[in-house]
């Protein structure tokens, strides 16, 4: 096919370990647009599902607990690995479509120390107490003196649990998603008039050009408005949980838009081939 | 769906379950079609009706959603007599595929040029 003017083009300007910067240029704001979407909704990651409470004598309940769990980051790298649950032969869960990560804490009562007010009894239960039955799949810290916490506990409490992990997407529970943000945006001159500035007296002095603007010339006031101008350059930055590598998630979403097309495909070949046919062309 | 499909046959016609689907009583002829997309949004209908409306034998090309519960899209086409709504909508695909392949590649040369600030670690 013809790429519609060479077909886009990318352009990373800055890579971290847990987010980047990149330009998207040379084509629509529909498929820019549907970059994001699916890297924000549509890229699979692992993320704890079910949790079995054995016991739990914390001051926080057990779907308070359950839920603080669920919103835990897990390391997705090797997700592809994993199967959907619903596309998996067993019943309830196995290996091939879950992970599973006990915790089990106990604070013992120290009376020596008890009536000691300087001494700090309470406990923190933090993910580095998850035990993870997959070392692919566990709570994503890399600061280990910043870990991620679950709930405080006082000398005589217990919490003991299972939790199962699986695969989904955001489109389902925002847990999923392996982004904790996108940030979007074009033309930063607003030469293309797309935005309405709010403003009390002076648009230029109430709102400033963003940090994109350096990557495009400054607006000529004397420039005609040109109103057949479209967008064609998008400065796009991805945030991720640490789940995945941000350039994978982006890469990854191409491919799970390609994977839709292609779904799509076979379907329109399945459903349509005889009504093509029927009318002989 | 032929054209001959009378009005009681419509309306019989049971809820399909599938990925795309001709809306009933849509395609008077085969240059115009109205499909239904299952489990897509506006990430799939946006971009292919852009890649649809650049080909030159489509008169008409736009998609909606009918309802915001309902997670189904429709997308109309209206093409020249040189080719059929179905044929236009296989090219769209391909094309939309061709251009995310294009990305990928681009962003993987991108990557491997290395020619961008990369920190270990901390703020940018």
């Amino acid at each position: 096919m013809d790429m519609y003017n060479g077909g886009p083009e990318v352009s990373i300007r800055a890579l971290k370990k847990d987010s980047m910067k990149f330009v998207l240029s040379n084509t629509d704001l529909s498929v820019a647009n549907a970059l994001r979407r699916i890297m924000i909704a549509e890229v699979p990651t692992m993320a704890i599902d079910m949790v079995e409470i054995e016991t739990n004598s914390t001051v926080l309940t057990d779907e308070f607990i359950a839920h603080r769990l669920g919103m835990i980051p897990l390391s997705s790298f090797d997700v592809d690995r994993i199967q959907y649950t619903r596309d998996c032969t067993c019943t309830l869960y196995c290996p091939n479509c879950s992970v599973e990560l006990t915790l089990h804490v106990k604070v013992n009562v120290d009376y020596d120390d008890m009536n000691d007010p300087t001494i700090d009894k309470t406990r923190q239960v933090t993910s580095l107490d998850l035990v993870t039955s997959d070392e692919s799949v566990k709570p994503v810290s890399d600061d280990r003196a910043h870990p991620i916490l679950i709930v405080k506990m006082r000398p005589g409490q217990e919490l003991k649990l299972k939790c199962v992990a699986k695969k989904g997407v955001a489109k389902e529970h925002a847990k999923w998603s392996p982004v904790y943000g996108v940030s979007f945006e074009y033309d930063p001159y607003n030469k293309l008039r797309h935005s309405h500035y709010w403003i009390e007296e002076d648009e230029k002095l109430e709102w400033g050009v963003s940090a994109n603007a350096v990557e495009e010339a400054p607006i000529d006031p004397n420039e005609p408005f040109d109103y057949n101008a479209k967008p064609d350059r998008y400065y796009m930055e991805v945030e991720t949980s640490g789940c995945m590598k941000p350039e994978d998630v982006a890469l990854r979403a191409m491919t799970i838009m390609q994977d839709k097309l292609g779904g799509l495909q076979i379907k329109l070949d399945d459903e349509f081939k005889e009504d093509t046919q029927r009318w002989g062309y | 769906m032929p054209a001959t499909a009378t009005r009681m046959e419509e309306d019989n016609v049971e809820v399909d379950t599938g990925k795309v689907t001709i809306v009933p009583g849509t395609m008077t002829e085969p240059q115009c079609a109205t499909f239904c997309l299952q489990d897509e949004d506006h990430t799939l209908g946006n971009a292919l009706r852009w890649v649809l409306m650049k080909n030159r034998e489509v008169d008409f090309a736009s998609y909606s959603i009918p309802h915001p519960s309902e997670t189904r899209t429709n997308l109309r086409i209206q093409t020249s007599d040189k080719t059929t709504a179905v044929d236009t909508m296989f090219k769209g695909l391909d094309d939309l595929s061709d251009i995310c392949s294009h990305v990928i590649q681009t962003f993987q040369a991108e990557l491997a040029k290395g020619e961008f600030e990369y920190f270990e670690d901390g703020a940018f």
